[in-house]
């Protein structure tokens, strides 16, 4: 054992005994143990524990550095405080001010304060490859006001401003104000304000992260560490899952109520929440999918149900509202005049016959006896459903969808680029029709800014820089998402969003075929404390970023094994 | 000596090509890395982002010649560049790591392979029609004619998954610490490389067999192995001295071609049982679109199957006086 | 497979022990040298298992009508039943249609790779081997550095370049990859051949080198062509089912390695569907099994004494 093993040896030990003391205070809440936490394939590691790279090692980004405010999806985005108690925007919402907590230390003992976050703001300001959040699109400057409180400038009034700034992990000055390129530092021995803060043991195969002595909350994390496995594939890992090696997974597992759950129905438990809205786009530069009537016709023709129960293995319901794209997470900001809009038109509801008629309706009809319809014009309409090799619940889907098209009489068929082409493809607008996923951010603005905003389109390359597009557009559009930002009254914006949600679905400008669940399964033989239906605080995933800290601080050994002794 | 200098030669222009199609073959490829990454993150990154990130990783639009001189520069310093799934890791770090990996596992169990179907195919022909000639050998072939994958999963399956007689993954136990000096770290380690050394052996053995035993039998017939027996030397060193040493000179060839091919064919052992290494790497790196990991793995396979060839070379000759 | 072995029929191309008088009796009219093969239990066994897959290949349609084998058509995950034979998968796609339409790219896929391989070698190493000079220099170069070249890695490579996976793809890609080390064993073949009897009274007659090619020196190799053929088809079975395993393949297309990724991906094994994942595993392995038994018996027909010495062997 070399010395630096050894320090940490004692360090860990003059910790645990700080701990008893805390145990004893709260008597309640055993503490010790280790969590090991997988999360799909993710190969092999190599060490990066910088917070602001493109590529941190699991945990970085979810237990180890922190943001100011914890923004967890499934509440719609409802705020809770972590590094700042509190944030608000300046009488004319150019000015965003967050109040920093007193008490928090940074893992090698110095105290947190308003530089660090002054330091890190600019940080990302002077190397735009750091900016994970999108600070940059409004950021006009940053003003430390006193210890504790930090003032953010706004270019413009942007109403978003406090959920990107809120998401911002922050960076210690008094170690980062010597790194010479924080893009290619890979920090190998963190310091940071989260629960696991302490890089133990790192191979490629596998690390723990344990705990940071000087962690904010008082008596938390319970547990000492998180481990973190390495696997190749889904498979692999979740072998290790149904083997119950693993405490906390984020994995798909196929069948998992009697491939997982039913092993044992006391501790396995699975939690799945929709929150990865998942769509069909079109290429509107092309014909048909220009023509709105064709759009209503193939979203008529998707196979909703199916794909619930086949490719999402019924792990999530697909009712008709789902059409509304913002349903359920934002629906109050969904006018009922939409949702008879949607009966009306019959979207969100897989009807072939339907579907066929809104074809022949259009003069979309066989002329040349191939089977397959052909355009008004006479001219043969064939087209692919791109998806990426390898997504296999998404590849069923589109196998789905294809064959809801060609039962409709369109000779559609599935192709499957690997993910970097199909990437490609989308933003260069190389494709037929696509699946693909949305965002829903902690406004419905995100949503629809994404799909919907033609600015996003660089008119001289062609080329998008939105999530996924179908490139329908209007510039009406356009504007009523830079209304929403610059306004900062909540019901200006729910009346802009109900606008947009109906333009939405009166054009079909995208067809979303379901909410597919953040994946979460774990067992409590060892730890307890997971959220679930009964106790929603958060959602469980062990990737989610944002909301993994609140688990990670929760859970707690169930027995005398488990905490270590 | 002659013939050696002139194979020298000949590997040099090999290597030259080959690093030269080892910069073109990457640039061959749809989309760029910070495409990929953008992929990988599902759209969440900010354009002024991704533009000062691909920056960063040195995809700024130089000409195609000058950017192959840098690479020609980079390999001659040593400077594989920074891998970009990996990323920051330098290329040298993530493959010096994981080709440990793959050379004790694959490199291993390929020569088991090769050295056990050498003398199962040796015994064959000499023992002709007897049960390693007509149970072994044929059975052998069998398994050789399933898909490697096939059997790999099945086993891990049967005999890790159902039977729990072998680890389910990894390279050793995750609880041990890694040290080369604990007796427990070594058997961990041993135990976890028996099931899939095991499927690369059994999987591979067949065809080193039936080669060698068809050599065997074309030399048994020679001249001098007639003249050896009438001399009355014993069956023993006619077999090993006489036949097994001639015979044996078209599987080295082959062998030394193999051993490229297990480094890069690791890849299938390594996803089925989550074993770390170079395979895994590298198809990473081609779904990342990592050109500076993807050429440095090349570049390194390559070069392992030259000097492959190369000590095939010197062997040849030193069992074939004929070449020299 | 690629695992372990070197590309296209390492296997059965080490050390060609054909001499030319031998070769010669292999220019035997058709039914004679079918006759020989048939009469190897080997081989025989080899040609019915192939035969059999072939047949299943051509009346795929009669055996299951569908038009596409991928589509779903009942309950996912059933059992083997009289309405599926073979079950079907988690989607519900049925897996016999599918392993019957299956053999179809799968076999296609392996012939036309095995071939478009042997024409390249053919082309490459009996021009270099009987026309020498710089020219076999030349051909001899890129011979070897196709040798060299890592086989799988270059695949995925190429796989991902052409970024459209499918059959087709597998065939380029394994064509244009695999061809070296048959080239190189047909290229010292001809050296030998160049300098006999024959050949030379062919020259001194006037043929042309295209006719002393095609007409003297191939068809006195053609038990070696035939082996290294079939070493190549098997090689492209086998690989095609590697590189779809691996997600390299077109998920969508109908052959026994997407079924086995598919499999995989449903995780089969672990959900209890074996249905899915043994049928497709045992046609290739069947396939192959077929492919080596009848190299085993072209080896013993065109090498005397392994023929002999089998018969002594068996008298033991």
């Amino acid at each position: 054992m070399n010395r630096k093993a050894l320090l940490l040896l004692v360090a860990l030990l003059v910790m645990s005994l700080s701990l008893g003391v805390v145990a004893a205070q709260d008597s309640e809440i055993p503490s010790g143990g280790t969590v090991i936490v997988v999360q799909a394939g993710r190969g092999q590691w190599s060490a990066n524990f910088n917070p602001l790279s493109p590529n941190p090692s699991d945990g970085t980004r979810q237990v180890m550095y922190d943001p100011l405010v914890v923004f967890d999806p499934l509440d719609g985005g409802e705020p809770t405080p972590w590094l700042a108690t509190s944030y608000e925007y300046s009488e004319d919402a150019t000015a965003l001010t967050f109040h920093l907590r007193d008490d928090v230390l940074w893992s090698d003992g110095e105290q947190f304060n308003a530089d660090d976050v002054v330091f890190t703001l600019e940080l990302v300001e002077q190397f735009p490859a750091l900016d994970r959040q999108g600070v940059l699109n409004f950021f006009a400057g940053v003003e430390k006001v006193d210890d504790y409180t930090v003032t953010v400038n706004l270019v413009d009034v942007y109403s978003l401003a406090h959920t990107v700034v809120g998401k911002q992990r922050i960076v210690p000055e008094h170690i980062w104000s010597a790194i010479e390129d924080p893009v290619t530092f890979s920090n190998d021995s963190p310091v940071a304000t989260g629960a696991f803060t302490e890089v133990t043991d790192f191979t490629p195969e596998n690390y723990l992260l344990c705990r940071n002595p000087n962690f904010f909350l008082e008596g938390q994390p319970y547990v000492d560490c998180l481990a973190y496995p390495a696997f190749t594939g889904n498979e692999q890992s979740n072998l290790a899952i149904i083997n119950g090696d693993v405490d906390w997974g984020g994995n798909f597992i196929p069948d998992i109520d009697n491939t997982f759950v039913a092993l044992d129905p006391e501790h396995n438990h699975r939690w799945f929440v929709g929150v990865n809205p998942w769509g069909f786009y079109v290429n509107a530069t092309k014909a048909p999918f220009d023509d709105v009537q064709f759009r209503l016709a193939l979203a008529q023709a998707i196979d909703y149900g199916t794909i619930a129960l086949t490719a999402e293995n019924g792990y999530i319901e697909t009712p008709q509202e789902v059409a509304a794209g913002i349903w359920p997470q934002f629906q109050t900001f969904v006018p009922e005049s939409v949702f008879e809009k949607i009966r009306e038109m019959g979207l969100g509801v897989f009807d072939v016959e339907r579907a066929a008629q809104t074809l022949e309706a259009a003069g979309y009809t066989d002329q040349n006896g191939d089977g397959w319809r052909d355009m008004p014009d006479g001219s043969p309409i064939e087209f692919t459903v791109q998806i990426v090799n390898g997504w296999t619940d998404v590849v069923t889907a589109a196998q789905i969808m294809s064959q809801g098209f060609q039962d409709a009489g369109l000779n559609a068929s599935v192709v499957t680029p690997d993910q970097t082409t199909f990437q490609a493809n989308l933003q260069g607008g190389n494709f037929d029709t696509s699946l693909g996923w949305a965002i829903w951010g902690e406004t419905p603005w995100n949503f629809f800014d994404n799909i919907m905003n033609s600015t996003r389109v660089d008119p001289d390359t062609g080329n998008s820089t939105g999530q996924f597009q179908s490139r329908v557009f209007d510039p009406a559009w356009d504007q009523l998402l830079q209304d929403f930002l610059q306004s900062v009254d909540p019901a200006e914006q729910q009346a802009i969003i109900g606008q947009l949600v109906d333009a939405y679905v009166t054009n079909v400008v995208h067809t979303q075929i379901g909410v597919f669940p953040a994946w979460f399964e774990y067992t409590t033989s060892r730890f307890v404390g997971f959220p679930n239906a009964d106790d929603p605080y958060a959602i469980g995933a062990p990737w989610q970023e944002e909301t993994a800290r609140l688990v990670a601080t929760n859970l707690r050994c169930a027995d005398a094994a488990s905490c270590g002794e | 000596m002659r013939f050696l200098v002139r194979r020298t030669g000949f590997y040099m222009v090999a290597a030259l090509i080959a690093i030269t199609l080892n910069f073109f073959i990457p640039r061959m490829m749809s989309g760029d890395p910070v495409t990929a990454m953008f992929a990988r993150f599902q759209g969440r990154l900010e354009p002024r982002t991704m533009d000062a990130l691909r920056e960063t990783f040195g995809f700024v639009d130089a000409p195609i010649h000058e950017q192959y001189f840098t690479y020609l520069q980079n390999l001659l310093q040593g400077n594989f560049g920074t891998s970009i799934t990996a990323f920051p890791a330098p290329v040298t770090e993530v493959i010096g790591n994981a080709l440990v990996w793959t050379l004790r596992l694959a490199g291993t169990a390929t020569i088991v392979s090769f050295v056990g179907g050498t003398l199962l195919g040796i015994f064959a022909a000499w023992k002709r029609g007897r049960f390693s000639d007509s149970v072994i050998l044929p059975f052998l072939s069998f398994i050789g004619a399933f898909p490697y994958f096939f059997v790999a999963m099945l086993l891990l399956y049967i005999l890790a998954f159902g039977l729990k007689w072998f680890p389910l993954s990894h390279a050793y136990d995750l609880s041990i610490r890694v040290d080369w000096g604990s007796p427990e770290f070594v058997m961990s380690v041993l135990q976890h490389a028996a099931l899939p050394a095991f499927t690369i052996v059994i999987t591979g053995m067949g065809g080193w067999m039936l080669g060698m035993r068809n050599n065997m039998i074309g030399v048994l017939g020679e001249d001098y192995i007639v003249m050896a027996q009438a001399k009355g030397l014993s069956d023993r060193r006619v077999m090993l001295t006489y036949a097994a040493r001639n015979a044996i000179l078209p599987s080295v060839t082959g062998f030394a071609m193999s051993l490229g091919f297990a480094i890069g064919g690791a890849l299938l052992t390594e996803i089925v049982f989550s074993y770390p290494g170079i395979g895994f790497w590298l198809l990473s790196a081609v779904n990342g679109r990592d050109y500076p990991l993807m050429q440095g793995i090349f570049l390194m396979i390559t070069l392992a199957v030259l000097l492959a060839n190369f000590m095939a070379d010197v062997i040849y000759v030193m069992l074939d006086p004929r070449a020299r | 497979m690629e695992h372990s072995n070197v590309p296209a029929g390492q296997t059965t191309v080490v050390a060609p022990v054909i001499h030319p008088k031998s070769a010669r009796r292999l220019r035997l009219p058709v039914p004679d040298w079918l006759r020989s093969i048939l009469h190897n239990r080997k081989a025989a066994a080899g040609i019915a298992i192939l035969v059999f897959f072939t047949l299943i290949a051509l009346f795929a349609n009669q055996l299951a009508p569908t038009r596409n084998a991928a589509r779903i058509v009942g309950p996912g995950s059933q059992a083997p039943s009289a309405d599926f034979l073979f079950g079907t998968s988690r989607q519900g796609q049925d897996i016999f249609a599918q392993v019957v339409h299956g053999a179809r790219t799968s076999m296609a896929v392996g012939f036309v790779t095995g071939t478009v391989i042997m024409l390249i070698a053919i082309t490459i190493g009996l021009t270099a081997g009987y026309v020498g000079g710089w020219i076999d220099e030349l051909l001899s170069l890129i011979t070897n550095v196709f040798l060299i070249l890592p086989g799988l890695p270059l695949i995925i490579v190429v796989a991902g370049w052409l970024n459209r996976p499918g059959p087709f793809t597998v065939v380029l890609v394994l064509s244009v990859t695999s061809w070296a080390y048959a080239a190189r064993v047909l290229r010292s073949q001809t050296l030998t051949l160049r300098n006999s009897e024959f050949v030379a009274a062919a020259r001194v007659v006037g043929e042309p080198s295209w006719r002393i090619i095609m007409f003297e020196i191939l068809p006195n190799m053609t038990s070696l062509v035939v082996s290294a053929w079939i070493g190549a088809v098997l090689y492209a079975i086998l690989t095609e089912a590697g590189l779809e395993f691996i997600g390299l393949g077109d998920a969508n297309a109908v052959t026994w390695g997407t079924t086995l990724y598919w499999a995989q991906n449903n995780q089969a094994l672990l959900t209890g569907n074996w249905w899915t994942f043994i049928p497709p595993g045992m046609c290739i392995a069947l396939v192959g099994f077929s492919l080596t038994l009848i190299n085993y018996g072209i080896d013993e027909i065109t090498n005397p004494r392994l023929q002999n010495q089998e018969h002594e062997g068996d008298a033991k």
